[in-house]
């Protein structure tokens, strides 16, 4: 096609077995296929959440600090921020094998180099490793199979995608144990942690090559058995154009439902970040005090709440919209947050309620996201789009521990207790999703003016040849 | 799970109409894309020669995350419970 020859000069495409071509679905391919190839993904790179069980052992075998020690996991994240921000549009473009394969790539060989790096004694190479190189597979990991995802069910998008980014969750679940039984197998020294993350990287790449393989893209025009596109575009906000990623940042939607995401991600982690101390803090001077084990519990406890909520709540979503969806996280997630500001050290049971309500609906907005982006702007670029969203959780990542933290140790240097430690960051959680939800209020469909053109239309040859003028 | 796919006869198989526009380049080995020329029958029977594969996939990432569950599950257990 003469009008896709200029993309091979400006854009890398990726060649034989990996390019989108070669995976385009055969005719007798069941969609619910793809589901395990998203979930062999990001159920391994969900991995980079068990981080922690590593740093003791690294601390005590290389004498590093536990800021040091920190330092492979908080580049990682800051990567992932990046790769899905800027390597969007590559995903979009050479398809979810591709992103597959350079995410397996890059996750296995952060794992590798660290081997090198613990065995020889050499920090950096762990932080370059598993933070840098790692980092890349994490963002890329992440946003690979969403676009393929909403295509495969534009019946059930919000379902689609929760199943894969609950896997992200459930990935530190599998990681977690796993890492503690290998570290207890090869020891605790540099040989054994070497040894360990050297058996991550190959059995991580062993694990994910079946995403690689089996994803694949649907064909043209399909669509599932009894859908009717024009009913689900008749619902609100909903539409059948589509938006380019270069178009989406330009709107005010984007940056309306990016103020939604980060201020939704930031009043999960005030909780997520202090989970086990604030607890104990809370009942500290209570007939029932909250033991460490107990407290662990309640961690553990806020996982599965945070996991589950990806699942249920992106599939409800799918039921009563987006825009109502985000109405219960924002609105009811901040009526939870006045409750345990009200309640104080009443009552234990209403605590860890509202506590694990709070948690679901944070892991609820990461996995509906992709699905409102759906509705917005459509399905032909929404993992780039989504890709340049993810910039709100490393925001989050930063603003919300920042918060509760700085709260909380003005409040002890102060001499407070109990839980007025927390009484002010809370309300500031509450604040902060009361503006997220007046910013989900404003969000309209977006004007026509950010759309591409229609088929038939000249200038539709070249996907990434957009009307910026129009913006 | 069922194989829910449906040719559509009455779909536009242009790049633009269905939001997927990257189309295949000459000389790539493209898998077979006709729709309306699939008989049902052959696509039941290749539906059911799929079954195989799908218990495999299922079960590739349905146990790693059995696992990780269940060690959850002991955890709380031996917290609350032990």
């Amino acid at each position: 096609m003469a009008g896709e020859e200029p993309h091979r000069t400006k854009f890398p495409i990726s060649p034989g077995f990996l390019s989108r071509s070669r995976t385009v679905a055969p005719p007798n391919w069941s969609r619910w296929l793809i589901p395990p190839a998203a979930l062999s993904v990001h159920l391994a790179i969900g991995q980079a959440y068990a981080w922690s069980v590593f740093k003791p052992p690294l601390e005590s075998a290389l004498g590093l600090t536990g800021t040091a020690s920190a330092l492979p996991f908080q580049l990682g994240i800051v990567m992932l921020g990046l790769s899905a921000a800027f390597g969007g549009t590559l995903v979009e473009r050479n398809g979810p094998r591709w992103a597959m394969f350079v995410s397996m790539t890059c996750f296995s060989s952060g794992f590798l180099l660290s081997a090198l790096g613990v065995a020889t004694r050499q920090y950096w190479l762990v932080v370059l490793g598993y933070g840098f190189v790692g980092g890349i597979g994490l963002g890329i990991g992440y946003i690979s199979p969403v676009s393929t995802l909403i295509k495969w069910f534009p019946d059930r998008p919000g379902m689609a995608t929760g199943i894969a980014i609950m896997g992200f969750g459930g990935g530190a679940l599998i990681a977690s144990p796993w890492s503690t039984q290998m570290l207890d197998a090869f020891g605790t020294d540099t040989g054994g942690i070497a040894t360990t993350f050297l058996v991550h990287g190959v059995v991580y790449a062993v694990f994910m090559s079946m995403g690689v393989l089996l994803v694949r893209v649907p064909p043209d025009g399909w669509r599932p058995r009894g859908w009717d596109p024009s009913q689900a575009a008749a619902r609100p906000l909903v539409t059948t154009a589509d938006v380019s990623a270069r178009n989406a940042i330009r709107t005010p939607q984007f940056w309306l439902l990016w103020v939604v995401l980060c201020f939704n991600v930031t009043a999960g982690i005030g909780i997520l970040e202090k989970a086990a101390p604030m607890i104990r803090d809370f009942f500290v001077n209570t007939a029932t005090p909250v033991a460490v084990g107990a407290a662990a519990g309640f961690v553990a406890l806020l996982s599965l709440a945070n996991m589950t909520g990806r699942i249920v709540w992106s599939s409800t979503s799918d039921l009563i919209g987006r825009k109502n969806m985000y109405r219960v996280y924002l609105g009811v997630g901040a009526l939870f947050y006045l409750v345990i500001a009200l309640a104080g050290n009443a009552s234990k049971l209403l605590f860890i309620v509202c506590a694990l309500g709070i948690l679901s609906f944070y892991g609820g907005g990461f996995a509906t996201v992709p699905a409102y982006l759906k509705d917005l702007f459509g399905t032909y670029q929404v993992g780039a789009i989504h890709g340049r969203l993810l910039t709100a959780w490393s925001t989050a990542g930063v603003l919300g521990p920042l918060i509760i933290n700085a709260i909380a140790d003005a409040g002890k240097a102060a001499g407070r207790s109990g839980p007025t430690l927390y009484t002010t960051s809370l309300y500031i959680m509450m604040g902060l999703l009361v503006v997220g939800f007046l910013a989900n209020e404003l969000i309209r469909p977006v004007s026509p003016a950010y759309h591409e053109p229609a088929a038939g239309e000249a200038t539709r040859k070249d996907p990434l040849v957009t009307r910026g003028g129009d913006a | 799970m069922p194989d829910d796919r449906e040719p559509s006869s009455t779909d536009d198989p242009t790049p633009a109409a269905t939001g997927d526009h990257v189309a295949p380049h000459a000389g790539d080995d493209v898998a077979p894309r006709a729709r309306d020329d699939v008989a049902p029958h052959a696509r039941d029977g290749d539906t059911s020669r799929r079954t195989p594969l799908m218990v495999l996939t299922w079960a590739w990432v349905g146990i790693p995350f059995a696992y990780g569950v269940y060690e959850l599950f002991q955890r709380l257990t031996q917290l609350f419970g032990g």
